[in-house]
């Protein structure tokens, strides 16, 4: 089963049992801003990771990307949020030793070719 | 489960006739290709994954921040407790953070209120408020509740009386920080469960007076 449909079911379930919220703000505003939240939260439970030397690289490409002079909607500030989370993330691994650069385009390469013949697979059948 | 198996894998086709895929985007193709690897190696196990993402999206979240301030306002001993050392009190609520973090109560009185911010990214009291709503992490907000905490708490349309100070407390890594408001007045004949209902996220946070 795909991981990422696999996950949109379990935040589908997740959601279903939330009370009302009076903010009506959503947790995570898509898919994988949940799960690379939850790969490094997993990683420190683990503790494979120390949060500081993540928390650290977070606060460095926050501060690299934002700016307090302009005015962002709730969205845009979650949207930037985790684009530096994600940045933070990715760096954090590579240092850590746990993905080398070449791993991580080999992999998307590999997952691209996977969705694309799924796709001809789907049109042709 | 979570290795992408190649060629013609029919068992996959949900959601990628969508008009929207999500791998057609950079940022979520990327995080999975991470996933994948890091799974691949044995770091983490997906299933632990999916379960952060519903413990985040369910069970915590600022009504176990409320249930905490509710007890503290109707037991003297647990608040005693609860101030003195936020984390064990916390805790024996069953509220626990996964990266070991303390959280440290602050109580707000007449003569001072008290504001959290994390200057540097967005620390958060996570197992007790959830995760942190967008403005928190806003760079304005970040900004420049230090320096004018009186006017960014009346855009919140909290006005602060006169007499009362201010403190700004910025968490860090190591210490997160929860506002224990104050209970409001005549709330004397109210259960615990009722006054846990009076309580608000920005309460929490600062941003509200309860």
């Amino acid at each position: 089963m795909n991981p990422l449909e696999q996950h949109r079911d379990a935040l589908d379930l997740a959601r279903a049992t939330l009370p009302v919220r009076s903010e009506n703000e959503p947790l995570f505003r898509t898919p994988w801003h949940a799960r690379i939240f939850a790969l490094i939260v997993a990683l420190v439970k683990n503790n494979q990771l120390p949060w500081k030397s993540f928390q650290q690289r977070l606060v460095a490409t926050l501060k690299q990307h934002q700016s307090a002079d302009v005015q962002l909607t709730a969205e845009e500030i979650d949207l930037q949020y985790f684009d530096c989370w994600l940045i933070a993330a990715e760096e954090t691994l590579l240092e850590a030793g746990f993905v080398e650069t070449s791993d991580v385009a080999r992999q998307i390469h590999e997952i691209r070719e996977s969705v694309a013949q799924t796709r001809a697979d789907q049109l042709s059948g | 489960m979570s290795k992408q198996s190649k060629g013609s894998d029919k068992g996959h086709t949900d959601g990628h006739g969508h008009e929207h895929d999500p791998l057609e985007e950079g940022a979520a193709l990327r995080v999975r290709a991470l996933e994948e690897i890091v799974v691949a190696k044995g770091l983490v196990d997906p299933e632990a994954l999916d379960s952060i993402v519903e413990y985040y999206e369910r069970e915590t979240g600022p009504r176990n921040g409320a249930a905490v301030v509710a007890r503290a306002w109707s037991d003297p001993e647990f608040k005693n407790w609860l101030l003195q050392d936020g984390t064990a009190a916390i805790n024996s609520m069953g509220f626990r953070g996964v990266q070991g973090e303390h959280i440290r109560v602050i109580e707000n009185t007449d003569e001072t209120h008290n504001v959290v911010v994390c200057t540097l990214c967005s620390c958060y009291p996570w197992p007790v408020l959830g995760l942190a709503p967008a403005w928190y992490k806003s760079p304005a907000y970040r900004s420049r509740v230090v320096r004018e905490p009186r006017v960014v708490l009346e855009e919140f349309g909290f006005e602060l009386p006169r007499g009362t100070q201010v403190r700004v407390w910025d968490s860090t890594a190591e210490v997160r920080y929860l506002i224990l408001p104050v209970r409001p007045a005549n709330t004397g004949d109210l259960s615990v469960e009722e006054l846990a209902q009076l309580v608000t996220r920005n309460g929490m946070i600062g941003t509200a007076a309860v």
